[in-house]
């Protein structure tokens, strides 16, 4: 007996096969003896084994065997938390590397080509002063931070990443 | 909600609608009821305590995290029987533990068993105590390959036909019946004591 017949059997006994290749293998259990004494001790392995799976039963306390799991949901519970955290619009380094310092030069540039018709005098001449913010930036990344010099009758603003200005 | 000394009284359903509600107590107490079946389904499929032990456990967070899911189309215990053997499966698989290893003499596992495993299949168990005969079953699963014993224990422990666990395994029905038919026969061997080839000469 090959193994594809061998296997056929197994699958006779185990209800696996369609109708007509199932009266198919039950002829050829009436007229093959080492057929039917292999569908006999299949049914018989299948029957003992079933009726026996083995049992296990952890070696451990509830509360010990309990902790891991508590402490495991705790675990995720706090990841999922911070992972579902909403995350500020993210702004690519490649684009601050040259947004921040361009958006200086060009700020810094306006200020002092502007037209000032009432210059200091020598003698007013004063530290640069701290001013409110005047340039608000949209990024929650960028900061702004904006100071005039009367010396030099010029407001400089400073764009930079939040976490330093 | 029920105090945590009146969780024992509680039917399973009433455990897992508290649980719904947020009450770990109550999952506690799930968890004490079946963690020993969890774990012998673990075990069944991976076969080494402390893996069965992690899987069960894991399986469990799952069960939490999942139980707003569980709509009672089956009982808790099944419902939790899936997700240990999905994990133990996954597990398995992300180990490559599917894998069948060449056996002696023989380039696959349809070939070569003749050779050395007698044609005759015979009832080995006949006059075995039960507890006896658990031990016994329990040993030779132990000796087959994983890729063996998960299809013997799905088919004979958790009643799944050839196609499920085809697809749960991720092969072909034919490679089910390949190694269903292997694992019995090693297995009966095995049972009935007649060639045991990693036995010492």
């Amino acid at each position: 007996m090959n193994r594809e017949l061998q296997e056929k059997i197994q699958a006779w006994v185990d209800g696996e096969l369609d109708a007509s290749e199932a009266r198919r293998i039950a002829d050829l259990t009436q007229s093959d003896p080492a057929a039917l004494a292999l569908a006999n001790n299949l049914r018989g392995f299948r029957e003992v084994v079933r009726q026996h799976p083995p049992e296990r039963a952890i070696d451990a306390s509830r509360d010990f065997y309990w902790s891991r799991i508590r402490q495991g949901i705790e675990r995720a519970e706090t990841t999922h938390a911070a992972r579902s955290t909403p995350k500020t619009s993210p702004v690519p380094a490649r684009w601050l590397a040259w947004l921040i310092p361009s958006s200086v030069v060009a700020l810094a540039a306006v200020f002092v080509l502007r037209p000032d018709s009432t210059p200091v005098p020598a003698r007013e001449a004063q530290a640069p002063v701290l001013v409110e913010h005047v340039v608000e930036s949209p990024l929650e990344e960028v900061s702004t931070l904006t100071f005039y010099s009367s010396n030099d009758a010029m407001t400089v603003v400073w764009v930079g990443p939040a976490d330093i200005l | 909600m029920p105090a945590s000394t009146d969780m024992a009284s509680l039917t399973d359903d009433e455990l897992v609608q508290a649980c719904k509600r947020g009450d770990m107590a109550a999952f506690e107490e799930l968890v004490a009821r079946h963690r020993d079946k969890m774990f012998a389904r673990a075990f069944r499929i991976v076969h080494q305590e402390e893996e069965a032990m992690d899987l069960s456990q894991e399986a469990w967070i799952k069960g939490w995290q999942r139980i707003g899911q569980f709509e009672g189309e089956s009982s808790f215990a099944t419902w939790m029987t899936r997700i240990t053997i999905n994990l133990c499966l996954d597990h398995l698989r992300r180990h490559q533990r599917y894998r069948v290893e060449p056996l002696p003499d023989a380039s696959d596992e349809g070939t070569g068993i003749d050779r050395f495993l007698p044609p005759v299949w015979t009832n080995p168990t006949e006059r075995l105590e039960r507890s006896e005969l658990r031990t016994r079953i329990d040993a030779a699963l132990a000796k087959l390959s994983d890729a063996h014993r998960t299809v013997l224990v799905l088919h004979e422990f958790e009643d799944m036909g050839y196609k499920e666990i085809a697809e749960r395994v991720g092969i072909s029905i034919g490679t089910v019946m390949s190694r269903l038919f292997y694992a019995r026969r090693r297995m009966a061997t095995l049972l009935a004591g007649i060639q045991d080839e990693e036995k010492p000469s």
